[in-house]
């Protein structure tokens, strides 16, 4: 990188990870730029806490029903407004990133590249995507979508509501519905009893307050005589254009539920997509079915095996639910973790001095709860891979079978199958269908390791306007130079040297 | 499929295929059909089945839709503006601007 | 066993030589050190285009065109439909500017002193009716209305099945480590999977073409290029020509399902040695401002992949066709240019009809191993 730095530091996503982190560099002296997608900060567990925040008293019905640990994130939104020296970005998508500290973004109709000698990846999580017969309907969404649609919409579901699947988000979403005075017809859980048992194997002290937690939301969906019901199977949505049933085994029996809105959750996942196009290393996690970047402690990344684009270090780091889920207190705490870490490197003295311990051991406390969480609550609707008949993905609408006929018939790696199917060409860029691919892959070969990664990945990730890239600003001078192949004949071709 | 929580204060108006539809300033688009009812936002271009957002936290696409003559915009991370134009996607993005006459080719 | 021959590359032009030369009865491996078709062949716009070609190319270029027009003749008729073959699209290269019009009027007199009249001058109301949403700048250009495209994926895909379902065995993920000439004739090679002796080796190696050629001592010069493509999200189809820029790098199609595929010759960053290469945005710039300089209404369609493929490129711009002149035995056929997708079919058929005849077919005489070396004159033109 030949270009002077836009920044010290460029973190992308304004969630509490990305703000702790920005909060603490800029307040030792750096200059720091935060890339957001969402219109305000607070990611997704704090969205527009701000707004509702104002918006007082109309919102004092859904601020109760979110509860503390939503308006406990103000404090942090007020530091991160405060603080001055970070460049905040809202409303902007970053669609490429080079592991020598080179940012692609895109804010409405303009795009660029933005350079800084440290990158910090707080881009959050996603929820494990688990592909089942009719998941395409509308009037199926996720947990998180019900809880976004509550924070940023001030909107509740109504009408007949089944929650189906595992993770504590499932509580939470319908302990803050009861509140609401909104009553799911059922809580279909595909977790069990036993795994609870195991799971309590693993209970830590410092688990325990997230245990009472779990007991204390379905203690009062209890109370308010929600059917919840466990180890359930077989989830399947019905309607022609929108859901009007779903269909799931309880107890070996099968079941019927008439339903207007049918709420899915299977735990969340890493968010890997920037991780892996900057050519980061993610590894397998079979237990979880999904990737994860591989990081020190303190995040940082390191490049896969095989060729890159750009030489030098790696100068990403990635923090928060992005690297390890583990939710706010543990985004924070990692994301203060990893400032600590990029202030150590650039030999400048924290705010507070010592802080990089006390960080350290928040970080450790911070996902003490989490192998009694990932046990009590492993993947469900995601467990069994997908029927032939199911839609995988959801973009170019391919079925497992078909899936499964192009590695019958000889494609046996995630590349080769997407070129043959389009699967993982859609607009979502295989970010809904690459791990269920995998693992139909490995079902078919079990002697061979799943995917190191989810589909080769090039820029852009996110979609990007022919127009905002024909006017992109930052270019870098030396590979801006247009090599092209110069195949023009003469016009008056080779009169009379070749023919 | 949703109802507001609470006073809901429109205070401006977009359109959804020529109808008027009010809004709050600060939701995306997304939130605001849905409040509105809209059965499908955008039908697929490969079995034209209807799609109403999935995750809303802009991974799915699936709440592609026309906004303002630009097709395939993600309606979950759109905000809504006075007067904006929607459009329900049929199958592929229309191309605004362009007048498709009978192709010819001799 | 041994073979007849031994091809080196399992592109779309290793494949389709081997298709021919199993079809003439020879025993014929082919080895490829990734998936048959991974770089260029399979990672390319897939035009079928006469239009703007080197003059040197034409005989054999409208041999494949007829060839492409009945593939279900050459590689059978289920693969010939997932090749996705539309030939009568026609393409254009645009001129935006005075010297771009004075270049189509050049080359349009050139052509036609050769009797070639595939390609004619086009007016701009004309262009204007083919081509929804152009720019009003847009002066004229040239079209050739035989042309149009094929999917480069399936297509290479077909011509590999092709020839397995003739008898040629094709070996995946199999390196070439050592390949000597044998003191009794005839060649072996080393590989991963194991000795491999054949009568006749032929280099189709693409961008790793000059680097096989020069560990058996030539000096067989490409450039290695990592040939770069965009496609945007499906739109409404609107637009059946292929356009092709003169100097701009411009290039694009709408493919089957919509999307816009927009190429243009520009160029990410190849790495050989890995095998593979990266699209490099800060390049892509001058496509996408070339593409919405000519068609403004495309401004606000987004761009969501990108794919690049490595490629050899020579000298002058056209392939290294025939026998080495160090190695009996030996034949490199590389260094297309990023053109030789069209081509295939015909040099399948003409290299193999080559080797099996004996005699050079005159069509291939343009394409000679050494035309790029005047220090080593050839020996009919050395004497006095």
């Amino acid at each position: 990188m030949s270009i002077v730095p836009d920044a010290d530091i460029i973190i992308v996503g304004a969630g509490p990870a990305g703000m702790a982190c920005a909060i603490d560099l800029a307040a030792a002296g750096c200059r720091v730029i935060v890339l957001d997608m969402q219109p305000s900060p607070g990611g997704q567990i704090f969205r527009a806490l701000e707004a509702n925040m104002q918006a007082r008293p109309g919102t004092d019905e859904l601020l109760s029903a979110l509860g503390p640990s939503y308006k406990a994130g103000l404090a942090l939104l007020t530091r991160f407004r405060a603080t001055p020296g970070i460049d905040y970005r809202p409303g902007t998508t970053v669609w490429d990133l080079r592991a020598d500290g080179t940012v692609g973004w895109l804010k409405g109709d303009a795009a660029g590249y933005l350079r800084a000698t440290h990158v910090v990846l707080a881009n959050g999580a996603m929820e494990r995507p688990a592909p089942f017969p009719g998941w395409t309907l509308p009037g199926v969404m996720t947990a998180g979508a019900v809880q976004t649609l509550l924070k940023a919409g001030r909107l509740k579901p109504k009408g007949r509501i089944v929650l189906a699947g595992t993770g504590p988000l499932i509580f939470l979403l319908a302990d803050q519905l009861r509140r609401l005075g909104v009553r799911p017809a059922l809580i279909a859980r595909t977790d069990r009893a036993r795994d609870k048992v195991a799971a309590l194997r693993r209970l830590r002290p410092a688990g325990l307050p997230a245990l009472l937690k779990g007991l204390g939301w379905l203690l009062r969906l209890r109370l308010a005589g929600v059917a919840m019901r466990t180890g359930i199977s077989g989830l399947e949505a019905h309607g022609r254009s929108h859901i009007e049933s779903a269909r799931l085994t309880v107890a070996g029996k099968r079941i019927e539920l008439p339903c207007d809105l049918l709420v899915v959750h299977d735990g969340i996942v890493p968010s890997t997509d920037l991780a892996h196009a900057a050519g980061l290393a993610l590894a397998w996690r079979d237990d979880d079915a999904s990737w994860q970047p591989v990081t020190t402690r303190d995040g940082q990344a390191e490049m896969a095996p095989g060729p890159a684009l750009t030489a030098g270090p790696c100068r990403i780091r990635i923090t928060g639910d992005a690297r390890r889920i583990g939710g706010a207190d543990a985004a924070i705490a990692h994301g203060r973790h990893a400032a600590g870490a990029i202030l150590a490197e650039l030999s400048r003295p924290a705010a507070t001095p010592g802080a990089a311990d006390r960080t350290g051991v928040d970080v450790e406390r911070s996902l003490a709860a989490r192998p009694f969480l990932d046990a009590a609550f492993p993947p469900g609707l995601a467990a069994n891979l997908p029927d032939d008949a199911t839609i995988v993905c959801r973009c170019e609408e391919i079925t497992a079978g078909a899936l499964r006929a192009a590695i019958r018939d000889g494609a046996r790696e995630m590349n080769l199958v997407r070129g043959l199917l389009r699967c993982g060409m859609g607009a979502c860029q295989g970010r809904s269908c690459a791990a269920t691919l995998a693992r139909l892959l490995a079902e078919a070969n079990p002697d061979r390791p799943v995917s190191p990664a989810p589909f080769r990945a090039r820029p852009p990730l996110r979609p990007l306007p022919l127009g905002a890239l024909a006017g992109m600003i930052g270019l870098d001078p030396d590979l801006a130079q247009v090599e092209s192949l110069d195949d023009k004949p003469e016009a008056s071709a080779g009169d009379d040297a070749h023919v | 499929m949703f109802e507001p929580v609470g006073p809901a204060e429109a205070t401006l108006t977009i359109y959804l295929d020529g109808r008027a539809i009010p809004a709050r300033a600060g939701e995306t688009v997304a939130a605001c059909l849905l409040r509105a009812g809209i059965t499908h936002f955008r039908t697929t271009p490969v079995s034209g089945a209807p799609r109403l957002p999935f995750c809303m936290i802009g991974h799915c696409f699936d709440c592609l839709i026309e906004i303002d003559g630009i097709g395939s915009r993600q309606a979950c991370l759109s905000q809504v503006e006075t007067g904006m134009r929607l459009r329900t996607q049929d199958g592929p993005a229309r191309i605004s601007g362009l007048e498709l006459p009978g192709l010819d080719l001799q | 066993m041994s073979n007849d021959a031994l091809i080196v590359g399992g592109g779309l032009q290793g494949c389709a030589i081997a298709l021919f030369l199993a079809r003439a009865g020879w025993r014929v491996t082919v080895v490829e050190k990734n998936l048959a078709g991974r770089h260029a062949s399979g990672v390319n716009a897939g035009g079928l285009r006469s239009l703007m070609r080197d003059v040197r190319e034409y005989p054999l270029s409208l041999r494949a065109m007829d060839m492409w027009a009945n593939l279900a003749d050459v590689v059978g008729a289920a693969a010939a439909e997932s090749c996705e073959v539309r030939l009568g699209t026609a393409q254009i290269a645009l001129a935006m500017d005075a010297a771009e019009l004075q270049w189509c009027e050049a080359r349009s007199r050139s052509m036609c002193r050769r009797d070639i009249h595939s390609e004619k001058l086009i007016a701009p109301d004309a262009l204007h009716r083919l081509l929804p949403g152009l720019s009003g700048a847009a002066l004229g250009g040239l079209i050739s209305r035989r042309d149009g495209h094929a999917n480069p994926a399936n297509a290479a895909r077909a011509f590999r099945k092709a020839a397995e379902a003739t008898g040629v065995r094709i070996l995946e993920q199999c390196k070439v480590h050592d390949l000597a000439p044998k003191p009794s004739g005839g060649w072996r090679a080393e590989t991963d999977a194991g000795a491999i002796e054949a009568e006749w080796v032929l280099n189709c190696a693409g961008a790793w073409g000059s680097a096989l050629a020069a560990r058996l001592g030539e000096t067989l010069p490409i450039k290695v290029t990592a040939l770069s493509m965009m496609v945007t999200a499906r739109v409404q189809p609107f637009i059946t020509p292929v356009v092709i820029g003169i100097d701009q790098p411009l290039s694009f199609k709408q493919s089957a399902v919509g999307s816009l595929v927009i190429g243009g010759g520009i160029l990410g960053k190849p790495c050989l040695e890995g095998d593979t290469s990266f699209t490099v945005m800060d390049r892509m710039a001058s496509s996408a401002a070339a593409t919405v300089a000519a068609f403004p209404v495309l401004a606000g369609v987004p761009v969501v992949r990108t794919w690049t493929g490595l490629e050899g490129a020579t000298p002058d711009g056209i392939p290294f066709i025939g026998p080495s002149l160090s190695h009996p035995g030996l034949w490199h056929v590389f260094g297309f240019c990023g053109h030789g997708f069209q081509l295939a079919p015909a040099v399948g058929e003409a290299v193999a009809r080559s080797l099996v005849s004996g005699t050079l077919d005159p069509r291939l005489t343009p394409f000679a191993v050494d035309r790029l070396q005047p220090q080593t004159p050839r020996k009919e033109e050395a004497l006095p």
